[in-house]
């Protein structure tokens, strides 16, 4: 059945979309990459099975420490913004808050499965949301180990950078808490990874890579069709495109006759309400307490996911309070975050430089910089704390650290990595307890408690801040011993 | 570029960046620090000069100086002279370190910045 319907599709193409320009521009690219690079052996498979045990132990180390601040798991938005609650409901229960599925599609029929599956064999319902964050942060540093070795890098030199990658504000700050974005990473992996295999894959791989993506998070999409652009010719990219919007579209059917709470994808209207989460349109509606900085959002792309700034508390929507890196200034008087900053920043810019060198995958790396460009294009606007969402653009970001191998001066860029591992890594530790318990002073102050209560329970109005028995943010500051940024 | 002649501008900013670090920690010394509060010229001259830091602070500045020239012989000058700025990632963390001064995220990026300017340059040397 599936070869009639592509044989029919494959007429249809060719008497009408096949014969325009677009087309024959499209497939002129060149997209076949050299057969002598690198490809994926038995030993790349078990070094990369070595960095998920890796991954898996920093994930439950990171969970211990996050576990030490009970609030954490229990309060929205207090830990950097995040609905760990919410999720770790999602996981685990066919009536939590299903609500997100507007912009992340289908991940609660994709991931309750499992999660009914841990809970059935008597894992308690957090241990389970746990196991499956667990468990996708080894995979996803498994797979980034695979991604190095198809970049062409040396072994020794791939678990460098896949050991930069454990070690970054992305993976600790994100590995202890039960969230979307593991997940989403995972995609962005998936479809970094399909865009530089060597040997071309069957159109079921770019369905998978297709439905994930956009199935995890909307915005995502975009990895999946860059990927699948660079290097499939029109025909099959429109097929596979189309089929998996409606694959995502049919499961989400499915996921709403389920859940009880989930929405539609596919419905503008939450979409279009995603728009009170572009700063610029915050900032003028006054509901975000700091302005619009875009050079900030940038930092916290490009720096931020690699090595973490302090944290500090602020007011959102002027009805509730939490962590936030967002605009902080560096810690007075410590050296491990201004060596880990300065080392990263030429560890990256060295990337770019040998990306430029790369040739023999040049249409990829376009591929990869265009994929960087739209993220730093959302995120420049969209996000209130812009680290939140770190784990969608940090594959990138190391990716293109990787090809600093390619750049002139190979041991300096070896040189540089080992900075960043050791000084970013002293210092995201210590920045990822400070959040933790600042996180855990917040969600022990009444007032904080009895507002997000509020907010969960009757959606108050940002404007509305008559409680009177509400902590100021300076009383707040001097509770936890924390400050603003200057 | 060979690595005899990168060592030695290496050794030139080096000598430079360390002038200006032992400079520092000479010119906030008490008794310096006392004798310019007091406003009595000649007096300051003395205490400066007779400073064993600021002395060693100039000497520095001088031998970094002459390096410096027998660089100049060898290197072109647009080759040679971006690795001074090299000196400006030294002296910030000089700063944090040693005189407790605050180094912002900007000041931070901005040196990554600058080495890997002079990376380019040093590249196409």
């Amino acid at each position: 059945m599936i070869n009639t319907i592509q044989a029919r599709y494959g007429a249809i193409f060719d008497a009408t979309i096949g014969k325009l320009w677009v087309t024959r521009i499209w497939d002129s690219i060149d997209r076949d990459l050299p057969s002598n690079r690198q490809t994926i052996s038995r030993a790349d498979i078990l070094l990369a099975a070595v960095f998920g045990l890796l991954g898996i132990a920093a994930s439950v180390w990171a969970f211990t420490q996050t576990h030490r601040a009970p609030g954490l798991h229990t309060l929205l938005d207090i830990y950097l913004n995040s609905d760990v609650p919410a999720w770790e409901q999602n996981f685990v229960s066919t009536d939590g808050m299903h609500s997100r599925t507007s912009v992340h599609p289908i991940i609660s029929i994709l991931l309750y499965p499992f999660g009914a599956l841990l809970t059935s064999v008597g894992v308690d319902p957090l241990s389970a949301a746990k196991t499956l964050i667990v468990v996708i942060m080894g995979a996803n540093v498994a797979l980034f180990t695979l991604i190095t070795r198809l970049l062409g890098l040396p072994r020794s030199v791939g678990a460098a950078f896949s050991m930069l990658f454990l070690i970054s504000a992305g993976f600790l700050f994100w590995s202890g808490v039960v969230e979307s974005y593991p997940f989403a990473c995972f995609s962005v992996l998936l479809a970094l990874f399909m865009m530089l295999r060597v040997r071309s894959a069957h159109w079921s791989w770019w369905i998978a890579v297709n439905v994930l993506t956009l199935g995890f998070l909307i915005t995502n999409w975009m990895f999946g069709l860059i990927a699948m652009a660079v290097r499939l010719k029109l025909k099959p990219f429109l097929a596979i495109s189309v089929s998996s919007f409606f694959i995502v579209v049919a499961l989400s059917v499915i996921q709403n006759a389920t859940f009880e709470k989930a929405a539609f994808f596919f419905n503008p209207e939450p979409i279009l309400r995603e728009a009170r989460f572009f700063q610029p349109i915050m900032e003028v509606e006054g509901s975000y307490e700091e302005d619009w900085r875009p050079v900030s959002n940038l930092r916290s792309i490009y720096v931020t996911s690699v090595v973490a700034m302090p944290v500090y508390l602020q007011e959102f929507s002027g009805y509730h309070v939490a962590t936030t890196n967002q605009n902080s200034s560096l810690p007075e008087g410590e050296l491990s975050p201004v060596l880990a900053i300065i080392s990263w920043v030429v560890l990256f810019g060295m990337g770019v430089w040998g990306a430029a060198k790369r040739r023999e995958i040049g249409v990829p790396l376009i591929g990869a910089a265009l994929m960087l460009g739209f993220q730093t294009a959302l995120h420049i606007i969209y996000g209130e704390v812009t680290f939140l969402y770190s784990l969608n653009f940090l594959p990138l970001l190391l990716m293109f650290a990787c090809l600093s191998w390619y750049a002139p001066y190979r041991s300096v860029a070896v040189g540089l990595v080992s900075c960043v591992i050791l000084f970013g890594g002293l210092n995201n530790e210590r920045r990822l307890q400070e959040t933790i318990d600042a996180a855990d002073c917040l969600s022990e102050i009444d007032s904080v408690r009895n507002r997000q209560d509020r907010e969960r329970t009757q959606l108050t109005s940002p404007q509305d801040n008559s409680d009177d028995s509400r902590t100021s943010i300076e009383s707040i500051n001097s509770i936890c011993n924390t400050k603003s940024p200057s | 570029m060979n690595v005899q002649l990168i060592s030695l501008i290496l050794t030139s900013v080096a000598l430079s960046a360390g002038s200006q670090i032992v400079l520092k920690k000479g010119m906030i010394a008490p008794k310096v620090q006392e004798s310019l509060s007091s406003g009595d010229m000649p007096a300051i001259l003395f205490t400066v000069l007779t400073s064993p830091l600021i002395v060693g602070g100039l000497f520095s500045f001088g031998l970094s100086a002459i390096v410096w020239l027998f660089v100049l012989s060898k290197v072109p000058l647009s080759s040679a002279y971006p690795f001074v700025a090299l000196g400006i990632g030294v002296t910030v963390i000089a700063g944090l370190t040693l005189f407790g001064e605050n180094v912002t995220t900007s000041s931070a990026i901005g040196v990554g910045l600058i080495i890997l300017g002079i990376l380019f340059v040093a590249s196409q040397a």
